[in-house]
C-alpha cells in the first residue's frame, strides 16, 4: 500500500491526503480596499505538510499567485508551524491541523467589480510515506454567500495564528559562543528570559539557503530558556547571512501558543 | 566536542558495533569513513576498492517522490555516464531498512543502472556518513576527503527547466577534475527523510 501512495506522483482530487480550497475575503473590489487571499489547507488525519523551513527534510509547501493586471500580492505569510519528528530522528516543521498560507492583494485604482485569479498550491503530503500533491483553484472575485463567510472565517483564523513582530518581544535574548566562523560550525547557546515563566518553549529556525542548523536542543527551566545550537555558513547567492531568523513559541499554561519572530545575532563576538 | 563524537562513532564502527542513531556525519574536509557493503547482486565493495580515485556517494529510496522524479528525468543517469569517461565512480547506497537485497536487484532492473546499488539496510553508512534525506549527494576526492555534502541541485520542486538548475554535484566534480578546490563543498539536502531502521 505504502509504494502504491508513494507512486503516485500526481493523483486526483478525491485522492488527495490534503484538500486544497481558494479563500478570499474582499467585499468588494473596486474600493480600493485591500484584501487577503490564499489557500485553506486541510490534511487527512495522520497527514502534515510543510512550514517554509520543513526541517531537515521535506518541502516548504508552495502558493503561486495568478493575478489579473495591476493587482500587487505581498508575500506568502505563514501561521506557526507545529514541530514533529521524521523517521531517522529528523526534525520536521509544518502543518497537522487546517492552516491557512495567504498574501495581501492590493488592486489597482479603477479595479473592475468583477476579477478572475488562479492560486496554484503545490505541497509534499507526508505520513510514513511521501507524495507530492499540487492543486490548481480558480475563483472570480469577490467571493459571496456562504463561500465568503467561510472565507471570512479562514482569514480570521489564519491573522489569529500568525507570529508575531513586536518591537519589544515578551523575552530578552543573549548568545553565547559566537561569533559563527566563515567555515566550520559554530556551538551556539541561545539564552532567552522570561519575565513570567513559560509552560513550554519551542524554536523554530529559519535559516534560509545561507545557513545550516543541526543539533538543536531547547530547555526551560523557570524563567530562562536555553536553547544549543550548531550553525555552520552555506555558501548564498544572495549575499552573506548575518543573523538567523527564528520564532520562539511560547505556550501559556492556557494552552495557547503564541510565536515571536526574532532575529538571532551570528556576528557579535561573545564570551 | 563534536569531534570527540565523530571519533568515537568511528571507533563504533570499526569495532563492528551497530550505531542506533543517527551519527553525527561528515563534514567537507573530514576523511570519509570506509565501508564494505553488498551490492544488488550480493558482491562486496568497499571504498578502499577505489583508492585514488573521485567517488560519487548518492542515497536513494526508489519509493520517494524526489527520487522517483530524478529517475524519470534520468538526473543520475547522465551525470554519472558524463562523469565515469572521466574516471569518476559512482555508488549508489539504499539506506532503506526495508529493502533488501532482491528489492534493489529490481529496482536496478527497472531502472537499468549500471553502476553498483549498494544494500545498507541496517543504516550503518548512512548514519556514518549523516545522510539525511533521498537524494543525498557525496563526493569523495581521490585522497579520499569528503569535499562535497549535499543537495544534487537547487531545484527541490523540479519546476526549473534543467538548463536552468543549478547541479551542485556536476560543479563541484568539474572543479574537482580541474584540479581546484569545490566553490560549494556543503549545501542543505532536500527531499524524503532516510527511511532508517528504528
Amino acid at each position: 500500500m505504502a509504494g502504491v501512495l508513494a507512486a503516485a506522483a500526481t493523483v486526483a482530487a478525491d485522492e488527495r491526503h490534503v484538500r486544497a480550497s481558494l479563500v478570499c475575503d474582499a467585499g468588494a473590489l473596486d474600493g480600493g480596499e485591500s484584501f487577503t487571499l490564499g489557500v485553506l489547507f486541510e490534511p487527512e488525519p495522520g497527514w502534515h505538510i510543510y512550514w517554509r523551513n520543513p526541517g531537515e527534510a521535506g518541502l516548504a509547501t508552495e502558493v503561486v499567485y495568478g493575478l489579473p493586471e495591476g493587482f500587487l500580492a505581498g508575500e506568502v505569510r505563514w501561521p506557526t508551524p507545529v514541530f514533529f519528528e521524521q523517521p531517522g530522528g529528523l526534525a520536521g516543521y509544518g502543518y497537522e491541523q487546517p492552516v491557512v498560507l495567504a498574501a495581501e492583494i492590493r488592486p489597482p485604482a479603477g479595479a473592475p467589480t468583477r476579477a478572475n485569479v488562479t492560486l496554484e498550491a503545490s505541497w509534499l503530503a507526508c505520513k510514513d510515506v511521501c507524495v507530492f500533491e499540487s492543486a490548481e483553484l480558480t475563483a472570480r472575485l469577490p467571493l459571496a454567500g456562504d463561500e465568503l463567510a467561510r472565507s471570512e472565517a479562514a482569514v480570521e483564523g489564519w491573522r489569529d495564528s500568525l507570529p508575531k513582530t513586536p518591537k519589544t518581544p515578551p523575552f530578552t535574548v543573549n548568545v553565547t559562543g559566537g561569533p559563527v566562523p566563515e567555515t566550520g560550525p559554530a556551538d551556539l547557546v541561545i539564552w532567552l528570559s522570561w519575565p513570567e515563566p513559560p509552560k513550554a518553549v519551542e524554536l523554530f529556525p529559519d535559516p534560509g539557503v545561507g545557513l545550516k542548523v543541526e543539533n538543536l536542543r531547547v530547555r526551560t527551566r523557570a524563567t530562562t530558556t536555553r536553547v544549543d545550537v550548531t550553525v555552520s555558513r552555506l555558501n548564498n547567492p544572495s549575499g552573506r547571512t548575518s543573523s538567523l531568523r527564528s520564532l520562539v513559541v511560547a505556550t501559556a499554561d492556557t494552552g495557547v501558543r503564541s510565536a515571536t519572530v526574532t532575529h538571532i545575532e551570528l556576528e557579535r563576538k561573545t564570551q | 566536542m563534536i569531534k570527540l563524537m565523530r571519533t568515537a562513532t568511528m571507533i563504533c564502527l570499526l569495532a563492528g558495533a551497530g550505531v542506533a542513531v543517527a551519527g553525527p556525519g561528515v563534514d567537507p574536509g573530514d576523511a570519509a569513513p570506509g565501508f564494505t557493503l553488498a551490492d544488488s547482486a550480493g558482491n562486496k565493495v568497499s571504498l578502499a576498492d577505489y583508492k585514488g580515485k573521485v567517488v560519487v556517494l548518492e542515497w536513494t529510496n526508489p519509493d520517494c517522490p524526489f527520487v522517483k522524479r530524478h529517475n524519470t528525468e534520468g538526473t543520475m543517469k547522465k551525470l554519472e555516464a558524463s562523469f565515469a569517461e572521466r574516471g569518476v565512480v559512482w555508488l549508489t547506497i539504499n539506506s532503506t531498512h526495508y529493502m533488501d537485497a532482491a528489492a534493489n536487484a529490481a529496482y536496478v532492473k527497472k531502472e537499468g543502472i549500471s553502476w553498483p546499488v549498494l544494500v545498507d539496510q541496517d543504516g550503518t553508512v548512512g548514519h556514518a556518513y549523516g545522510a539525511a534525506t533521498t537524494p543525498q549527494m557525496i563526493i569523495i576526492d581521490a585522497k579520499g576527503v569528503v569535499v562535497y555534502d549535499g543537495a544534487i541541485d537547487d531545484d527541490p520542486r523540479g519546476n526549473k527547466a534543467v538548463k536552468d538548475r543549478i547541479n551542485y554535484v556536476a560543479g563541484a566534480l568539474d572543479e574537482l577534475l580541474a584540479g581546484k578546490a569545490v566553490s560549494t563543498p556543503e549545501t542543505k539536502p532536500y527531499g524524503c527523510s532516510v527511511k532508517y531502521k528504528k
